[in-house]
């Protein structure tokens, strides 16, 4: 948050319907890795925005910059209107709520429990009402937990309120961290592969909980590598490419740009046009994936 | 499963062995019925040898030369060899019997012969050790050696759970150097292959029972705890104390394999009010069913180091955070409570405040100090705060012991303390005095028992409100993943320093009453870790023996390691030492502690729990628990 750059043109493809969230021109660092360079990113109300992009592009590390785990070396997030602080609760606190790629739940709490730790942000009660446990304090309670189980019949976990949360299906861990995010009544919701190691049918019913959130008035940024998901659920789609936002618009904007192609597949071998998306190969983007995810893994 | 017999439940146990954890198998082959028969045989004779005399001489303690009458260490024997016969009796199948062995398995029964073997062969090699060989055993003796013997015998020939050895597991790589040694890996493979099975206990549901009847039995057994209690405490020589350790541990545990400790708590979780008012009652009546000031003492001290660790739960179970100068916070209390006591020796001799006025300043004063120490400290995390806080609990110390009027301003007396704390008086009830009430007598160490008893009740009930309340799951989320609790909203800081302060002011209040208890205070008990409680070493040990997160485990493990060593005289040598054996043995064999919490247990036992997904995860997948240690 040390410098702030001068307002730029809204990207091409974005809707209206009021920015609610505003990265600009963030750069991430770590030593002489530069992780994420100058991106640009706005989500608006109600949309589904999608973050692709290979292995070690720098996608989890924005993230981060957004939800306030890493302080970006320069640019700004700000949430309606408002400039994020760096801190994750305050960042969630604000509206912004995120799921882990690797799984992060509550493993020794039960669901239940696991859903009312994420309402903490809408609840005020403190210690002393809890010991006095006054007439107030049993009515917010009860509240946080019909809240609670409301969101887990939304995600269809409601059956397993009373389960730990460990013992839970890969699936079901995954939804359940939805849920909790959901708990603190977001206005935005990052998702980190929501989809990763789940089978054909569970990404579906992934893909209908995604749209059912967005019906609720929530907006969705989704960083995921199954490409049917992401252009069948995204209204827009970034590709960050080397910590470099490449290319941003509609799916199908997307899906036929050859330098995203290129970014992926890589260059044809007998290219006659040499950009310089064919200058880094994937080698570069190996060693960038091992460092970003190892300090990932750190925190 | 209820209502098998049990022959059928064998069965369908060993039809389902293929691929279940469960197989039943006695360590010593015979047919069923004969085992039973030896066992109850065991269990008759090893009965009736209580009634007869074990030695000539009366020299050896608790007088075991009465014939037609049980004392000292023979009531050990024969309650140990009625448990077993009656558990053994619940386990075949008779009509009307088989509440008495709830969860159906043998387990227990083995167990429970194991408490009667130990404190039988326990009193008998004893005899024979004290007075200078076998020739001075009578034929009692005699008689209950076989006994014994005969019915663990029988009792390993019942078929047992035992633990599953996967056929592919030969290779030990835990002996390190030993694994070359051949016998050394025979025994151990055997001690493996020993292991008795801990299943999930699956026991009746006491609900069906009528309301009344579980009443009863909730009155019944804290009675019985109470008696067993002061029993315990009452023994006077340590030989007897001894053999009714093994007997209580040993057989606790028999207990619990055979389901009858499961379906208590049940009971007890279905009728929660009622249990927790009897546990209350039975509680106070502690002094009344005694009239000794010794034992009264020892509640005192039990309650207060007991709320000690509570407090202390609270930082290092729910919250995650390890606390190595804990027992600073008690001095700070002391301290407070010292100096407006109206001593001659505190620098405001002059100012007696009422109790309540000293209990708050002793709470205000432990969690302002609270969180000066934590403020700085509770940035840091895992190990680094440990050590902080190690250092920051010896600074207390020595600052306390510098405040003399020579090396700093005069306020603690250094070494010297604060002497001649008078006694409290609350509503003119004054604690030093002995009271009468109706044809009992409260001497001053019973009237402190029962005040500490108030303080600890509210201790209690502020923890398990605390702990199921938003702030509490707070605490636990941010022990269990702290990214992850900060990335819900949590707001790590803020509310582990709730967690550091709350805890420092329960420690606060029990220390206002230490300081009276004691009549004086210095600085000396209050460093990590020293032969007399209360120190940090000490509370902590309490919190993890007893296990961390509960309620009722600090208060056993405060019980247990200040009870013991107050009985077993001879050890005092070795206390630190039996102290660390002990803690390593529990960190080897039930690191969840005595009383394991449901999530603890689930922490430390992750093999034996079902899968936690359906899906072999990458690499990259860290499991939540270790990635945010």
């Amino acid at each position: 948050m040390t410098t702030t750059i001068p307002q730029q043109p809204t990207p091409a493809g974005a809707e209206p319907g009021g920015a609610l969230l505003e990265a600009r021109g963030v750069i991430m660092r770590f030593g002489g890795l530069t992780a994420v360079r100058n991106v640009d990113l706005t989500v608006n109300k109600g949309e589904i925005v999608g973050l692709i992009g290979p292995n070690g592009a720098g996608k989890t590390t924005f993230f981060n910059c957004l939800t306030g785990l890493y302080v970006p070396t320069e640019g700004t997030v700000s949430y309606q209107g408002t400039v994020l602080p760096p801190k994750p609760h305050l960042v969630t606190k604000a509206g912004v709520a995120r799921t882990f790629q690797n799984i992060r739940l509550f493993a020794n709490m039960t669901v239940l429990e696991n859903v009312l730790v994420g309402r903490h942000t809408r609840t005020k009660e403190g210690l002393l009402s809890a010991i006095v446990r006054g007439p107030g304090y049993h009515r917010a309670e009860a509240q946080s937990r019909a809240r609670a189980m409301e969101l887990l019949e939304f995600t269809g976990l409601a059956d397993k309120a009373e389960h730990l949360a460990r013992n839970l299906p890969y699936g079901e861990q995954r939804k359940l961290e939805i849920a909790r995010a959901l708990a603190s009544e977001p206005g935005l919701l990052l998702l980190d592969e929501p989809t990763a190691g789940m089978n054909p049918q569970e990404t579906r019913a992934t893909e209908e909980l995604v749209f059912a959130i967005r019906d609720q008035g929530i907006a969705v940024l989704v960083i995921e590598h199954d490409m049917r998901f992401i252009f069948n659920l995204c209204d827009r789609v970034a590709v960050l490419v080397q910590g470099e936002k490449l290319v941003e618009g509609s799916s199908d904007v997307v899906q036929n740009d050859e330098r995203v192609i290129a970014a992926y597949l890589g260059e044809p071998f007998d290219a006659t046009s040499q950009d310089d998306t064919a200058a880094r190969e994937t080698p570069g983007t190996d060693q960038a994936e091992g460092t970003t995810s190892e300090q990932e893994n750190d925190r | 499963m209820t209502d098998l017999p049990i022959a059928a439940a064998e069965e369908a146990a060993a039809a389902t062995a293929g691929h279940s954890t469960r197989r039943t198998a006695p360590f010593i082959p015979l047919p069923v019925t004969a085992a039973r028969a030896t066992t109850l045989a065991g269990a008759v004779i090893t009965t009736a040898s209580t009634f007869m005399s074990w030695t000539y001489t009366t020299d050896f303690p608790g007088d075991l030369t009465v014939s037609g009458y049980p004392g000292g260490l023979q009531v050990m024997t024969l309650i140990g060899a009625l448990l077993t016969g009656v558990v053994a009796l619940g386990t075949f199948g008779l009509k009307g019997l088989r509440w008495l062995n709830p969860a159906r398995t043998n387990n227990g029964v083995l167990l429970l012969a194991l408490a009667t073997l130990g404190t039988t062969w326990y009193t008998v090699i004893d005899i024979a050790a004290k007075l200078g060989g076998f020739a001075n055993l009578d034929p009692g003796g005699i008689v209950a050696f076989i006994g014994a013997l005969v019915l663990f015998a029988g009792a390993l020939a019942l078929p047992l759970d035992r633990h599953p050895e996967e056929a592919a597991d030969t290779e030990y790589y835990e002996l390190g150097w030993f694994e070359q040694v051949t016998p050394v890996v025979r025994g151990y493979a055997w001690l493996r292959e020993a292991r008795l099975h801990h299943s999930e206990l699956r026991v009746p549901d006491t609900r069906k029972l009528n309301p009344w009847l579980q009443r009863l039995v909730i009155v019944v057994v804290y009675a019985l705890g109470l008696k067993i209690l002061t029993f315990g405490l009452a023994t006077d020589y340590s030989d007897i104390f001894i053999g009714y350790l093994i007997v209580v541990a040993i057989g606790v545990w028999g207990l619990s394999a055979s389901g009858l400790i499961k379906q208590f708590q049940q009971l007890t979780q279905h009728n929660k009010r009622f249990a927790g008012t009897i546990g209350v009652i039975t509680a106070i009546a502690y002094p009344f069913a005694q009239n000794n000031e010794l034992w009264a003492n020892l509640g005192v001290y039990v309650l207060i180091v007991a709320t000690v660790a509570l407090g202390l739960n609270i930082v290092v179970g729910l919250t995650g955070l390890l606390d190595l100068g804990y027992v600073a916070f008690l001095g700070v209390g002391a301290y407070t409570a010292a100096l407006v006591s109206g001593s001659p020796f505190s620098i405001w001799s002059g100012t007696q405040f009422p109790f309540w006025a000293a209990a708050l300043a002793g709470m205000i004063a432990a969690c302002v100090f609270g969180v000066l120490i934590g403020a700085p400290t509770l940035r840091l995390r895992g190990d680094y705060l440990a050590i902080v806080t190690l250092g920051f609990g010896e600074i207390f110390r020595i600052v306390v012991r510098n405040l003399d009027g020579v090396s700093g301003p005069k306020v603690t007396n250094g070494p010297n303390g604060i002497a001649q704390i008078p006694d409290l008086s609350i509503f003119g009830y004054n604690l030093g005095d002995t009271h009468s009430v109706g044809s009992f007598t409260l001497g001053r160490f019973a009237n402190y028992y029962l005040l500490m008893l108030v303080i600890t009740v509210i201790v209690v009930l502020v923890f398990t409100r605390a702990a199921d309340s938003r702030i509490g799951r707070s605490w636990i989320a941010i022990r269990e993943d702290e990214t992850a609790a900060t990335a819900m909203g949590i707001n790590g800081f803020r509310v582990k320093l709730v967690a550091f302060a709350l805890g420092a002011s329960l420690a606060g209040l029990a220390g206002t009453v230490f300081a009276h208890v004691t009549n004086s205070v210095v600085p000396d008990p209050y460093q990590f870790s020293g032969p007399v409680p209360p120190n940090s070493a000490f509370l902590l040990a309490a919190v993890v023996l007893g296990g961390m997160g509960t309620v009722s485990g600090p208060i056993l493990g405060a019980a247990l390691l200040y009870v013991i060593p107050q009985k077993l005289g001879f050890l005092s040598k070795y206390e630190l030492f039996a102290f660390g054996i002990a803690l390593i043995l529990i960190m080897r064999f039930r690191p969840e502690g005595i009383i394991p919490n449901r999530r603890r247990q689930l922490e430390f036992h992750e093999d034996d729990a079902p899968a936690p997904g359906n899906r072999p995860m990458g690499d990259d997948t860290v499991p939540a628990t270790t990635a945010g240690a």
